[in-house]
């Protein structure tokens, strides 16, 4: 009877390991599930010709991704759109991510609107719109003048995308031309985001409960055996 | 008695001659006046130069009642940079002028520093170098009368210019040439103000000479 209570301990112990790595392990790959433009994607970004006469250039490099420049010649007014995407040559299988998240800074002394489009050769998907306020020097206010653009892809509106074959990402800038009456220049910066910015703490309150749970068992076990 | 008489209307009569010398004086020199550029000068104007480890690039971007925006940035510029954005090639009579003055709006969220230059052809005059701070205008004036020949400037510009990057990882200016009046009608007022004033002057003292005779 003790050998049969020493083997159920000791076996309950093991599934309660087990139990306890499978949820660390799931919870490790939860933490990876955000997909982001990398630094080198970001600098590889090419503008978008959509017949609207918009310029854009890259402007400068940091590890973290890179400063855009896009602009229109004073006769265009009204509602403008400029876009940079990823080259003809990219593609990407996002099948392991639930989500995309690219961090925008302004880097432009007026405002200017903001959001992301992803391609996946059938459909093409658009995220919410940011617009960002303007800035002075080299000052950023997190949710005034940078933002997150961002897709969940569990959503209902994504469900049919499909992840395995995405063929590019865009990032689209507009305004109302001129913008602050004489405005037609934008400069922001496309950042590299490391970081999952999902407001619910997932991983970390999983592994909290599974290790109080796996203790709490494994307390009780002892308990009993003694 | 009469002797004194005749001396103090002497007196009377060098002194307004002496009022009214200093009064076309003050005309004839400030009719050396102040030139600036107008809406279509401006809009002629387009990147002449630069200077730095990249090239520079500039575009007009916006035209309104005060003067035209213009946009000038370096792509992954880096260290001292500046570009010239000018007419060239041009045949302007300043001869009527001593000084050259334009006016300056810094759009961008950054501090640039800017100065301004006329050539006749032969030697260039430039403004000295000032930094406009974001939403600030200034004017810059250079003076014009070192130029041998006023008659014929060839070449006006606005050089631009900074160290790279900026804060906000920076390489891009917006700034904007504002219009103004091309020539200040100071002299012509002056020389009706002083002549009408000399000749209420004399006819006065005349009316004195006679009432007192």
């Amino acid at each position: 009877m003790k050998k049969l209570s020493k083997f159920l301990g000791d076996y309950s112990t093991r599934i309660l390991l087990t139990l306890c790595f499978a949820m660390c392990f799931a919870t490790t790959s939860s933490w990876a599930s955000m997909v982001s433009l990398n630094s080198d994607e970001i600098q590889d970004m090419v503008p978008v010709d959509q017949g609207a006469p918009a310029f854009s250039f890259i402007t400068n490099e940091t590890d973290e991704g890179a400063v855009f420049l896009t602009f229109w010649l004073s006769f265009q007014n009204g509602y403008s759109l400029g876009s940079m995407s990823t080259p003809i040559s990219w593609s990407a299988d996002w099948t392991e991510h639930t989500s995309f998240q690219q961090r925008i800074v302004n880097r432009d002394e007026s405002p200017w609107t903001f959001s992301m489009s992803i391609d996946d050769g059938s459909n093409v998907y658009t995220s919410n719109s940011l617009t960002l306020a303007g800035v002075s020097g080299d000052e950023i206010t997190p949710n005034v003048t940078e933002g997150i653009l961002s897709f969940d892809f569990s959503t209902l509106e994504l469900e049919t995308i499909d992840l395995a074959n995405i063929s590019s990402v865009s990032l689209n800038i507009s305004g109302i031309l001129p913008v602050n009456n004489y405005d037609r220049v934008a400069e922001y910066e496309v950042a590299f985001e490391v970081g999952d910015l999902n407001p619910v703490p997932l991983p970390a309150s999983l592994l909290l409960f599974s290790s109080a749970l796996a203790l709490l068992i494994l307390r009780k076990n002892n308990n009993k055996t003694v | 008695m009469n002797n004194k008489k005749s001396k103090i209307a002497l007196f009377k009569k060098i002194s307004q001659a002496a009022v009214l010398f200093s009064a076309l004086a003050s005309a004839q020199f400030s009719s050396a006046a102040m030139v600036s550029l107008n809406l279509n000068d401006i809009l002629g104007f387009s990147q002449i130069n630069f200077s730095g480890s990249v090239s520079a690039q500039s575009a007009q971007t916006n035209v309104d009642a005060n003067g035209v925006t213009f946009l000038t940035f370096w792509v992954l510029g880096d260290g001292e940079v500046s570009a010239d954005i000018g007419s060239q090639g041009l045949t302007l009579d300043w001869s009527a002028f001593d000084t050259f003055s334009q006016s300056i709006l810094n759009h961008d969220e950054n501090t640039w520093n800017f100065s301004l230059s006329a050539s006749d052809g032969i030697s260039t005059q430039t403004s000295s170098t000032i930094g406009i701070a974001p939403d600030q205008e200034q004017s810059l004036s250079v003076s014009l009368l070192p130029l041998a020949n006023l008659n014929s400037i060839t070449e006006i510009y606005i050089t631009i210019s900074a160290n790279l990057p900026l804060p906000g990882l920076d390489t891009v200016s917006e700034y904007e040439l504002s219009f103004a009046v091309n020539e200040v009608p100071l002299p012509a007022s002056s020389w009706f103000f002083s002549l009408s004033i000399a000749a209420l002057l004399f006819v006065r003292t005349k009316r004195s000479a006679s009432c007192s005779e």
